[in-house]
């Protein structure tokens, strides 16, 4: 099988200086917004196709990494000028045609030999010590830059011997009939062998002059008649892929991303064998994307590497294929217990993703909490949750241990905001659990008879609650069989709108100790 | 592990063999010195299979050595010669700098292009390697750290399967030394060569392995040091000139005391000519190659020289003797004391499929002003 094994980024655009290293299978890019997402599919996109290879030299402004720039600005030296450098590094089958890619020109362990393409885009040394002048000056002479592309060998790479079939279903709006056409060539390059193409291609142009001259044209003049601009019916600038007889650039966004989606999946079609797909929840309905989520999971022999916000893909694809996009590196969540991930495939509904790129995580049982917490922070703290970089997670009935099982691979803080439920061994467990770890900790109250958040702020704050809840004389206000008083008793009924009620007056109830607790350690 | 040498005679169809003996699906490659021979195996590859089988690779030594042991090395042969980033840019076929220049006066003056042998530069020129030094730079790059050889067979065992080298007698001095560390590295390897056609290329002919200094070691004794190397040495499977007649093969024998059989498939003739009238019809017969010492372009006629016929097959050939060979014919005559030169005739006598007519030197310097003249007329 041909995959894609790592990649080293330097210079590009987000990335000073970045490396990812790629699951054979799957792979699922999350991160926050610009983390860089896209721009790995679009470094592998350069790589292995070329991308930008007849573009102006202009563009190269708009690639290079800023922070690079700015070093250069501030220190204007040959040494300094900003270049471009990516390594992919795959693999492949060991015959003899792949012996091109395989060497030591690379960024990567030195001396160690590896299949792959390197891409540089720089002034090459001899020209660059020509222009000091302009240099000197903090200049950057964009028009000298140039992009080479050399195997791991040092042979140069030749697009028409690709080692691996890569296709990007992107985002690209700004010129989707391009990008179209960009997807139908590379469909119909990796359906067709080179012969077969060129025979295709050839008997095309026959064919359509000899229609055009059977056609009852008349002729200019006794020297001049009218026949085909061939430059305009170029073969691959005409091709489209028809969906029962429509064609699919026709059918909305949606309808073509999932289209292009299967057909780049059909083993029968597909010599693909590397599909990137950029945040594909972005023109889909979510039933769609359920859909598209199913056709992927059923597919085995192509290399995947998809790019997402949404919790459902990851969870479904499997949390251990995240790949976390951060500064420097690419960080995989592939230690994640097994079990743990089972489980998460079966709750798609969740916030999986934001659990995962949050530096700190407050989590919470029940839609109380969820509720009431974030006001009550900002009453302690004057500012919101959001602003201190802490989010809150509903752990909707999944036992919040499971999140605890990630949440140690992975070295964030997380505050757990639980009830003790009664039970003394809950509280033992949290003494204990609290003793042992560091960046995790578990809050609820040590007394039994504040056994629920309900209990809790009623027994600190019974006269404003006796007066706030207005309770029905007969109702016996019984919770799981147990007579608590009528209102404590109607609250835990009633926890939802209880917390409404609380959110909506101005909060100035008495707050457990806890809870105090709880938030003074996840701001620090 | 498969280690063979088949000891091959001229026309017994080497290229041919290592065609049809390949496995399809196995990953090969077939190893040629000169493009000539390239073209042959391509042929007859192109032949067998209507194609080149997919994980078939066809190179020529050059090329192979570059392109499989040194490239994808670059940058840690030039980290063995202290040169950070080093990427070579292909091979050149222009003669290394000698270290001295020889001055009219008959002294020496120190090569300002020459680099000492511990320095990179002695290997290369703006980035391209000389041809020449390809074989001494691999055997060279080793130290405790880091073996080139070691490194460079490893990754001919990655690709390869088997390992296919025609014409295993053009390899001479460093070329053979590369290819005596290959033999002993990869897994298996086929060398084809005829013993009696080295020595008879421009380039390559001294030295070892057909030289001790500058002595012959003669034919068992090559055989010996070939089976020293583990190599299973054969001398049956290509021992029948298919190209040469049972007549042409025995007269080979008798003269020049080479053992060549023949298939007899062919039967040409061996025939001396000495009328004027009939040498003057197969000169000008196009469809008989003549094959001179040297310098065929000096002559009118369709000609080759011995040397250079390597290779070929004609359909009658007819040779002009040099002055050495003026007693061929009789009973009497024997063998110059010059290898290269009996190697050189064996070529040429080799390289008919039918009859070969043969010009002693004196009478054919005798008819040389006339042939001039009447040029035109023919």
């Amino acid at each position: 099988m041909k995959y894609l094994k790592r990649m080293k980024i330097i210079g590009f655009k987000k990335f000073e200086n970045f490396d990812i290293n790629f699951n054979k299978e799957t792979n699922i890019l999350v991160g926050d917004n610009e983390s860089g997402k896209s721009t790995i599919l679009e470094a592998i996109d350069i790589v292995l196709t070329q991308k930008y290879r007849n573009y102006d030299k202009y563009i190269v402004k708009e690639l290079i990494n800023e922070n690079l720039i700015k070093k250069f600005k501030d220190s204007p030296k040959i040494e300094n000028l900003p270049s471009i450098t990516i390594d992919l590094e795959f693999q492949l089958d060991d015959i003899p045609n792949s012996a091109l890619y395989y060497g030591m020109l690379h960024g990567f362990e030195n001396n160690n030999l590896y299949f792959g393409i390197r891409f540089k885009c720089e002034i090459p040394l001899d020209v660059s010590s020509e222009l000091v002048p302009i240099i000197s000056l903090g200049q950057i002479p964009y028009e000298y830059y140039q992009m080479t592309w050399n195997t791991f060998q040092g042979d140069s790479y030749n697009l028409i011997k690709k080692p691996i079939n890569f296709l990007l279903i992107d985002n690209d709006n700004i010129d989707s009939n391009n990008s179209f056409n960009y997807y139908n060539r590379s469909l119909f390059t990796s359906n067709h062998d080179n012969k077969l193409q060129s025979e295709i291609k050839s008997k095309f142009r026959i064919e359509i002059n000899k229609a055009f001259n059977e056609l009852p044209i008349n002729n200019v003049n006794e020297h001049q008649k009218f026949g085909i601009n061939e430059k305009k019916v170029i073969f691959e600038n005409i091709l489209t892929v028809l969906d029962d007889n429509i064609p699919v650039e026709n059918k909305g966004k949606g309808k073509e991303n999932i289209i292009k989606t299967k057909i780049a999946l059909d083993k029968k079609v597909g010599k693909v064998d590397v599909l990137g797909i950029e945040e594909p929840e972005n023109h889909l309905s979510y039933q769609n994307l359920k859909i598209m989520i199913e056709e992927i999971k059923e597919q085995t022999g192509k290399q995947l590497i998809i790019t997402t916000h949404e919790s459902m893909i990851a969870n479904s694809l499997n949390l251990k294929n995240i790949l976390w996009i951060k500064d420097k590196k690419a960080e995989s969540l592939n230690n994640i217990p097994d079990d743990d991930c089972k489980f998460f495939l079966k709750s798609s509904n969740n916030n999986m993703l934001q659990y995962i790129l949050s530096k700190k995580v407050l989590l919470v049982e029940g839609p109380t909490e969820f509720m009431l917490i974030p006001i009550i922070f900002e009453k302690l703290y004057n500012i919101s949750l959001d602003k201190a970089g802490i989010s809150i997670i509903d752990c909707g009935g999944v036992k919040y241990k499971r999140y605890l099982e990630i949440a140690n691979k992975m070295n964030k803080k997380v505050a757990v905001l639980t009830d003790n439920d009664k039970k003394q061994s809950n509280i033992e467990y949290m003494i204990s659990y609290n003793s042992k770890n560091e960046n995790i900790k578990i809050f609820m109250d040590s007394s039994l008879d504040n056994w629920t958040w309900e209990a809790c702020f009623y027994n600190i704050n019974t006269e404003k609650f006796n007066t706030l809840i207005d309770i029905d004389e007969n109702a016996n206000y019984l919770y799981h069989g147990v007579n608590y008083g009528k209102v404590l008793g109607k609250m835990l009924n009633n926890k939802v709108e209880i917390a409404y009620q609380m959110s909506n007056n101005d909060f100035d109830y008495m707050i457990p100790n806890y809870i105090k607790e709880c938030l003074k350690w996840i701001k620090e | 592990m498969d280690k063979r040498v088949i000891l091959a005679v001229a026309g017994s169809g080497k290229t041919y063999y290592i065609c049809n003996n390949i496995n399809e699906n196995s990953r090969n490659i077939i190893i040629a010195y000169t493009n000539q021979n390239i073209k042959n195996i391509i042929n007859e590859l192109t032949k067998k299979y209507g194609h080149i089988p997919d994980n078939t690779l066809v190179m020529t030594f050059h090329s192979f050595i570059y392109k499989f042991m040194i490239r994808p090395f670059d940058n840690a042969i030039g980290e063995f010669y202290g040169v950070s980033n080093f990427v070579s840019k292909g091979v050149s076929i222009i003669s290394p700098p000698v270290p001295s220049i020889k001055l009219p006066d008959g002294n020496y003056r120190k090569n300002h292009n020459y680099f000492p042998i511990s320095t990179l530069n002695h290997f290369h020129k703006e980035h391209k390697y000389y041809s020449d030094y390809l074989s001494k730079l691999i055997l060279r790059v080793k130290n405790r750290k880091l073996s080139l050889i070691n490194m460079a067979c490893n990754n001919l065992n990655k690709f390869f399967d088997y390992i296919y080298i025609d014409e295993m007698q053009d390899f001479r001095e460093d070329n053979w030394k590369l290819l005596l560390e290959i033999i002993k590295r990869v897994n298996n390897i086929l060398l084809v060569g005829d013993y009696n056609q080295h020595s008879v290329s421009a380039l390559n002919n001294h030295g070892i392995p057909f030289q001790v200094g500058k002595k012959y070691i003669g034919y068992e004794n090559y055989k010996v040091n070939l089976s020293k190397l583990g190599l299973n040495v054969d001398e049956t499977s290509l021992l029948k000139s298919r190209r040469c007649s049972k007549e042409i093969c025995e007269f080979i024998q008798k003269k020049l005391n080479i053992n060549i059989e023949s298939n007899e498939i062919n039967f040409g003739h061996i025939i001396y000519l000495d009328d004027e009238t009939e040498i003057i019809k197969i000169l000008n017969n196009d469809k008989v190659m003549k094959l001179v010492w040297e310098k065929p372009e000096n002559y009118s006629f369709v000609s080759n020289s011995w040397s250079y016929s390597k290779g070929d097959t004609y359909e009658n050939t007819c040779i002009i003797l040099t002055d050495k060979y003026d007693n061929l014919d009789k009973d009497n005559f024997s063998m110059p004391n010059s290898v290269i030169s009996v190697n050189k005739l064996y070529v040429a006598l080799t390289r008919s499929k039918g009859n070969v007519y043969i010009i002693k030197k004196a009478i054919f310097d005798s008819l040389n002003i006339k042939i001039e003249n009447e040029q035109i007329i023919f």
